[in-house]
């Protein structure tokens, strides 16, 4: 299991928060779960690592942060994705496909 | 925009913490529920919630990092620090914020001035499509031809105007001139120039008049009800319809106004060309369609010697082409030039608040020692030092502008005893706060910079222990370069105060004693008929020569350092061979007008009474230049047949030198703008003041619709003695300031050395040293750091101030040694007042004090 954010490849942490923000809002402790239950407990997210990429994240204008109500009725803050934010989803993904791919020609041919 | 966000949490930093709180308290509820769920009990659960959130404090930092500005905030700690630094030494900071705001606000001034009087927009609507044009070099364009290019199409619109327009106002009695701008019926609606009150002037106007605030309020007492207002104008009644705004600048620029703008009369007139392009259209397609329009005029209009096609130009309004080729260059050298005494000037105050701050700073050594050892950069140090100038030096600028606006509101107001109205109307603009901003940084980066960089560096440790810091060679230095500095301002400030001395002192070349002027200005009536107008003079010549105390008068197109016109062209001599290209001052004169006047013939004769048109007088200048040797008696000048030689004088202005001069006969003649008056000049037996009234009342009794004006020469000198009384009163100003400020320089780098060596002069004391030797002991600190400045400053002085020349009379040279030893007189001076505080201190030395001093 991976478990900080430092092991994983750069960029990664941003591209799963987006991914996993981009089906509706999320609070934060909802996200970290979504990513371990979305990898089948293969990753997870540490706390210490999720809220300050959430908040460059808020700085960079990919999401953006309102007060509701969780579904165990308490207070709490969603994350959404802006438009910027989609946009940036889809040059990481493409841009993460590319890295891997070349990763694996690296590892077959080298 | 991501700063922009970083921003606003700064100012909400409270509430995110609060949210930052309550998120992470969320976050180990919802895992102690999640544990608690799948089997642990509560208590145990929330603890090992928190056991694996790890440091809330800890992620709180981590996560406010990503929100911080941290340049912003280095930046507002650094100011918060320097402002209680500054704080706690009022003396330094009001000695700092005065030097910089006295450089400053006259900076700024001369800046508002120089763009008030060359760069300001005249009051119209969308100046970006509008254009001074002229064709064939004139700067004014005939009514035929200027009705030609109107209705020509080639342009969106074409207007006119004439700057130089007069126009006789009779109320109670009493007729004066009022300078007016005679206009095109549709300039108003072309050029879109907006009134206070009423409206412009409208196409088939005829007989309105729109007139000026300053008109409205001190010759109408600001009625309310002007508008509808008959005024009786060149003996026809006018109605006013407009009144211009208090700012209305006119098109001409230079701050030129008027009292008054009314349309033009008559069929013969001549105007400066104003067009309003279609938007989009570039320079030269328009210069395109102004040759085009200009070979049309030279098809309906052709003239052998003369065509419109030639020296064509489309200059934009406000553009700085204007410039070009026009008298202006002189002007604008003149302003550059005042703005660098300026900047010398505010280069000296930088040099004080400098050597201030370098004082402070051998002060907080051990400060800034103690900073660093707890790990402060020295970028740190060096910011921390910049921020503080920047602070000094944005006080300063505050203060400078303070004194920006006092002085410009002063200068609006001093009248010009001018023969053309000038109203300067300098307001704080963006050019103005552009340019303060400016002063500002660099003010701070000449401040800062150098006791920053010698503060931080190195030394910190044995500064510690030491109490005294920093050597003064530094401080020695700059006031060096002070002294240098303000010898050059002090340079120039003499040489215009000799200037001024010389320029009032000056010999004219004619008697300014027993002569006036008398200028009557006729309604058109009488000024559009030649023949009425050479009667009237007949009678005017015949009446007042008649008067008691009236030795002679003559008739003249130009009354001598009031008017001015200069010819230039190629010129054959003798009908023979190659033309000679000449400039030359002109005029019409009556028969004795050098005797009147008083300038001695040379050889020949005067105009006679019924002189032949094709007589002309030269004076000795034009028949050395362009005669040669030999007597000019009865050669030609282009077929003129010279009569007579006489004695170079001044023309138009002070500085005028050997300039040549070429005389015809007067004759009445219609003339335009100023050229519409009649014109004369007057000997008296005695003193001319005493018969001003007299002259007055007799002219008055011949014709009461004319406007009459009647000046003793030596009082009409204004526009002669303007640029030396200009001159000599800024550069004196600013002279004198930089004294001032040097001495404060001078006193306290000697005041600092002194106290540094007060144990030295104990012990001196106590060894028996006499009073005199210890002021020997001061005054030779003193003069070690005047006498080297001074060396290096006249040797830059004698080379910088040789431009200056072509602002002085010719009986002031740059290179006069008189000029440069009152320059230093004026600067030893001012280095013994410097020495007089410290000296005292000395000699009050108590030695016993001075041995246990630390």
């Amino acid at each position: 299991m991976v478990q900080s954010s430092s092991e994983l490849l750069p960029g990664t942490l941003f591209l799963l928060i987006l991914r996993t923000l981009a089906s509706g809002p999320l609070h934060g402790y909802a996200i970290a779960k979504r990513i371990k239950e979305s990898s089948k407990d293969l990753l997870s997210v540490e706390e210490g690592s999720l809220y300050p990429a959430l908040n460059r994240m808020l700085v960079k204008g990919w999401l953006a942060a309102e007060w509701g109500v969780s579904e165990t009725n308490r207070k709490a803050r969603f994350y959404k994705l802006t438009p910027k934010g989609r946009k940036e989803l889809a040059r990481a993904n493409s841009e993460f496909d590319r890295m891997i791919h070349g990763i694996q020609l690296v590892l077959r041919n080298a | 925009m991501t700063w922009w966000k970083k921003f606003s949490f700064l100012r909400n930093r409270g509430e995110f913490d609060a949210d930052l709180a309550e998120e992470m308290r969320l976050h180990i509820e919802e895992r102690s529920a999640e544990l608690s769920r799948d089997g642990v009990e509560p208590a145990e659960a929330l603890r090992r919630a928190r056991a694996e959130f790890g440091s809330q404090a800890s992620l709180g930092e981590r996560t406010r990092d990503e929100w911080r500005l941290r340049w912003l905030e280095d930046l507002l700690s650094d100011l918060r620090y320097g402002v209680r630094s500054l704080r706690r030494s009022p003396g330094f900071l009001a000695a700092a914020v005065l030097s910089l705001a006295l450089g400053i606000g006259v900076n700024t001034t001369l800046f508002s001035l120089t763009t008030e009087f060359l760069f300001s927009v005249p009051s119209v609507r969308e100046g970006a499509t509008l254009w001074s044009a002229r064709v064939g070099g004139n700067s004014h364009i005939g009514a035929e031809q200027f009705r030609f290019l109107r209705e020509s199409n080639l342009f969106q619109g074409v207007a006119g105007y004439r700057e130089d327009g007069e126009i006789n106002w009779r109320s109670n009695g009493e007729t004066r001139s009022l300078q007016a701008f005679r206009v095109s019926d549709n300039l108003f609606d072309l050029a879109g120039i907006p009134l206070a009150l009423g409206r412009g002037i409208q196409q088939g106007d005829e007989d309105v008049v729109v007139i000026s605030h300053a008109m409205w309020r001190s010759k109408l007492a600001s009625d309310t009800d002007v508008i509808g207002r008959v005024l009786e104008l060149d003996g026809r009644p006018h109605r006013v319809v407009g009144v211009l705004p208090e700012d209305h600048r006119s098109l001409f620029g230079f701050g030129l106004s008027s009292d008054l703008y009314a349309p033009v009369r008559g069929s013969l007139y001549s105007l400066i060309l104003v067009i309003r392009s279609a938007d989009g259209l570039s320079q030269s397609a328009l210069l395109e369609r102004l040759h085009a329009a200009a070979r049309r005029l030279d098809e309906l209009f052709p003239d052998r010697n003369f065509k419109y096609v030639q020296n064509c130009r489309m200059d934009a309004l406000q553009g700085l082409e204007r410039f070009k080729g026009r008298t202006m260059m002189g002007i604008a050298a003149f302003f550059a030039m005042l703005l660098t005494v300026a900047g010398l000037l505010l280069m000296i105050a930088c040099i004080n608040v400098s050597n201030l701050v370098l004082a402070r700073g051998s002060a907080r050594v051990q400060e800034f020692a103690v900073r660093a050892s707890l790990g402060a950069g020295r970028w740190r140090l060096v910011r921390q030092m910049l921020t503080e100038s920047l602070l000094l030096a944005s006080a300063g600028t505050a203060a400078g502008l303070a004194i920006n606006f006092l002085l410009t509101r002063m200068l609006n107001r001093i009248p010009l005893d001018l023969p053309v109205q000038l109203a300067l109307r300098m307001e704080p603009d963006w050019r103005l706060l552009a340019y303060a901003t400016l002063l500002a940084v660099g003010c701070s980066i000449a401040v800062g910079l150098l006791p920053a960089l010698r503060i931080s560096r190195g030394e910190l440790g044995v500064a510690m222990k030491s109490s005294v810091g920093g050597r003064l060679t530094l401080r020695r230095v700059l006031v060096v370069a002070q002294v240098a500095v303000s010898i050059v301002v002090l340079t120039a400030a003499v040489l215009f105060a000799r200037n001024l001395a010389a320029s009032a002192g000056v010999e004219p070349g004619f008697d300014l004693d027993r002569t006036m002027y008398v200028r009557v200005r006729l309604t058109p009536d009488r000024n559009q008929d030649v023949a009425k107008k050479a009667a009237y003079a007949d009678r005017v010549q015949r009446e007042i020569e008649a008067l008691p105390g009236v030795r002679a008068l003559a008739l003249t197109l130009m009354i001598p350092m009031n008017d001015d016109a200069t010819h230039g062209g190629s010129l054959q001599r003798d009908g023979v061979g190659e033309r000679i290209f000449m400039r030359y001052h002109f005029n019409r004169v009556g028969p004795g007008y050098f005797a009147t006047i008083g300038v001695p013939l040379a050889a020949g004769r005067e105009f006679a009474a019924a002189e032949p048109a094709d007589s002309i007088i030269v004076n000795e200048s034009f028949a050395r230049q362009f005669f040669g040797r030999g007597s000019p008696l009865g050669r030609t000048v282009d077929k003129r047949v010279v009569v007579g030689v006489v004695r170079d004088s001044k023309y138009a202005y002070l500085s005028d030198h050997m300039r040549p001069a070429l005389f015809r006969p007067y004759e009445a003649e219609v003339g335009e703008g100023r050229g519409t008056a009649v014109q004369w000049m007057v000997r008296t037996h005695a003193e001319p003041a005493a018969l001003v009234n007299a002259v007055r009342a007799r002219l008055a009794a011949i014709d009461d619709s004319a406007a009459i004006d009647v000046r003793p020469m030596r009082s009409a000198m204004g526009m002669a003695m303007l640029p030396s009384r200009v001159g000599s009163a800024l550069l004196g100003a600013m002279g004198a300031l930089g004294l001032a400020l040097t001495g404060i320089g001078v006193y306290g780098v000697l005041a600092f050395s002194i106290a540094r060596r007060i144990r030295e002069i104990g012990l001196r004391v106590a060894l028996g040293a006499e009073p005199r030797s210890v002021i020997l002991l001061v005054l030779g600190e003193c003069a070690s750091l005047i006498g080297v400045g001074l060396g290096v400053g006249l040797l830059i002085a004698v080379f910088i101030t040789k431009p200056l020349a072509a602002f002085l009379v010719p009986d002031v040279s740059t290179t006069d040694p008189a000029t440069y030893a009152a320059v230093a007189l004026l600067l030893l001076g001012a280095g013994l007042v410097a020495c007089i505080v410290p000296a005292r201190r000395a000699l009050r030395v108590d030695p016993m004090v001075a041995l246990r001093y630390e």
